[in-house]
């Protein structure tokens, strides 16, 4: 059984997460790593799948994130195109990235040297995602 | 003289009452005592496999020599033999170096439907009726080459001997000619079907620890088990790759095998892989459909994907073999049978069967 059951479950536990750690010192260094490319107007899109959902991070004014949860029709330079289970492993910090785009499990489009700065900073975040759901009392999909 | 002919492309078989002419020098008349219906009949069908018709349908089958053409000494008239649909020509290239499956006269032949020779032995009001790759087992009588009909011991019963024609034969040399799965070794069978059975069983002979068996179609999980398999996976429920990266103490699997035919799941088959590991891709897909992998993962990883046609067999050689194996109790054909008809009209609900993941093996006796 998938972990969400409906992208609306998946969003709330998302928009819950980000909304705690988008000011944070971690996601400053993660807008800091990016150099804004002019031909996107957002950073990264997250494309799930079982349960179909998309999160896609714009760089905001006060040099953080702002996430737009569902369709839009922003350019995004990156993409992660993934199932919703192995995106919620992957911000437990339990998905290695190699391994996941050798079997396919994960697909990126963009440049990999743009990913190559972004990716390693979000690995400060997997034990807040942790966190997170064990304070929300979601603990079960914790593990 | 009764057979089942495909008539167009979507239809069903019709049984016809069609003429069979004479075998010709190096020509073997078998009478067909039993035909297995296999997913490549079927192919046929749908026009995903590109044969001509008309066509006698059936490639899985076994019987007894009736009459033999000038010049024959395989066999001889009551000799009980299964056929084979890779009679080989034994002096292409592909032949010489030891390769029959890949044959180039059989390939050419098969594709167009007729004896080596270029004409058909079938003829329905004097229009000439293709036989599926110089077989034609829906049929009650045939006419094949003599590299066709390989003479087994007589002990086994037909319909079991039909069965290691293709099915068993496939799945058995995808294991032991192809693959060489070493004991100790973790497979993954990607649909457990009639060829996918006999992959598992081979897979379990050959001393694979961990034998994995993937299906939609949960009927088929308890036949997998018997067969040999160590673990199910549901594939309509459950992540396949994650499920056997789980099963496979985090690497990945050494061997998976490809039995549906689906660009999907012969990426699947590849992606289950752990380092160095290898997929063989069986099921045959439509002719122009591509497949998919990561380019970076086949040097970083070492990672092998190929094919197997006919279990890279040598029918001669490996049929009476599976046959001893199967007297020993070491293979198992009984177990493939899951529905016998008494006439060829069973053939187009033996086809519904197969669409929907019912049967392992449907069998024609005559
Ligand atoms: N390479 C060869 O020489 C050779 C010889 C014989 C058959 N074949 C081919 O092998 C394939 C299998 O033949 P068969 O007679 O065993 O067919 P089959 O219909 O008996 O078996 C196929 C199995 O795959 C399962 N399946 C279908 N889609 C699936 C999916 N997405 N995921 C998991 N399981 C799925 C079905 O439920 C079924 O159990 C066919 O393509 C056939 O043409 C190849
Ligand atoms: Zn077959
Ligand atoms: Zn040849």
């Amino acid at each position: 059984m998938p972990y969400f059951q409906s992208a609306e479950e998946l969003y709330q536990v998302f928009e819950g997460f980000f909304q705690e750690v988008k000011d944070s010192e971690q996601s400053k260094a993660i807008m800091k790593s990016y150099v804004k490319s002019d031909k996107h107007d957002a950073l990264v899109q997250y494309i799930y799948h079982k349960p179909e959902a998309k999160m896609t991070w714009v760089p905001n004014d006060q040099g953080s994130i702002d996430v737009i949860y569902g369709e839009t029709d922003l350019n995004p330079e990156l993409t992660f195109e993934m199932t919703a289970d192995i995106g919620h492993k992957f911000w437990l910090g339990k998905v290695d990235l190699t391994q996941a785009l050798a079997r396919q499990q994960m697909k990126a489009t963009g440049p990999l040297s743009k990913s190559l700065k972004v990716v390693p900073q979000l690995q400060q975040w997997y034990p807040l995602y942790r966190e997170y759901l064990i304070k929300t009392g979601r603990e079960e999909i914790a593990v | 003289m009764k057979a089942a002919v495909l008539k167009d492309y979507g239809q069903p078989v019709t049984i016809e009452d069609v003429e069979l002419r004479p075998p010709k020098k190096g020509e073997v008349l078998v009478k067909i005592k039993a035909a297995g219906i296999c997913h490549s009949d079927l192919h046929v069908v749908s026009a995903d496999l590109p044969l001509p018709v008309p066509m006698v349908l059936g490639h899985e089958g076994a019987g007894i020599v009736e009459d033999v053409g000038e010049g024959v000494t395989r066999v001889k008239q009551g000799d009980h033999v299964v056929l084979n649909w890779v009679p080989e020509c034994g002096t292409c290239y592909y032949c010489n170096i030891g390769r029959k499956d890949m044959c180039d006269e059989a390939q050419a032949t098969a594709q167009s439907g007729t004896m080596p020779d270029g004409t058909t032995r079938f003829h329905l009001n004097e229009e000439e009726i293709f036989q599926f790759s110089m077989t034609g087992t829906f049929s009650e009588f045939t006419v094949v080459p003599e590299n066709g009909v390989i003479p087994i011991r007589k002990d086994v019963p037909f319909a079991q001997a039909a069965l290691v024609g293709c099915g068993v034969l496939t799945g058995y040399g995808a294991v032991v000619n192809t693959a060489k799965v070493k004991p100790g070794s973790s497979v993954v069978i990607i649909g457990a079907g009639g060829v996918g059975l006999n992959i598992i069983q081979a897979a379990q002979l050959a001393g694979a620890a961990k034998i994995i068996a993937v299906d939609l179609s949960p009927r088929k999980f308890d036949l997998a088990m018997q067969f040999g398999a160590t673990d199910t996976i549901d594939a309509s429920e459950d992540d396949v790759i994650d499920q056997v990266i789980e099963l496979t103490g985090g690497r990945g699997a050494d061997y998976a095998f490809e039995v549906i035919g689906n660009p999907n799941t012969i990426a699947q088959a590849y992606n289950c892989l752990g380092k160095g590991g290898t997929a063989v891709v069986v099921g045959i897909a439509p002719p122009h459909l591509d497949v998919s992998i990561n380019a970076f993962s086949i040097p970083a990883q070492s990672r092998t994907i190929t094919g197997s046609w006919y279990g890279q067999s040598n029918p001669i050689v490996d049929v009476p073999k599976i046959l001893d194996l199967y007297m020993v109790n070491k293979i198992k054909l009984d177990e493939l049978i899951s529905k016998t008809y008494q006439s060829l009209d069973g053939i187009n609900e033996a086809f519904q069967d197969i669409k929907e993941g019912k049967v392992a093996r449907s069998v024609v006796e005559f």
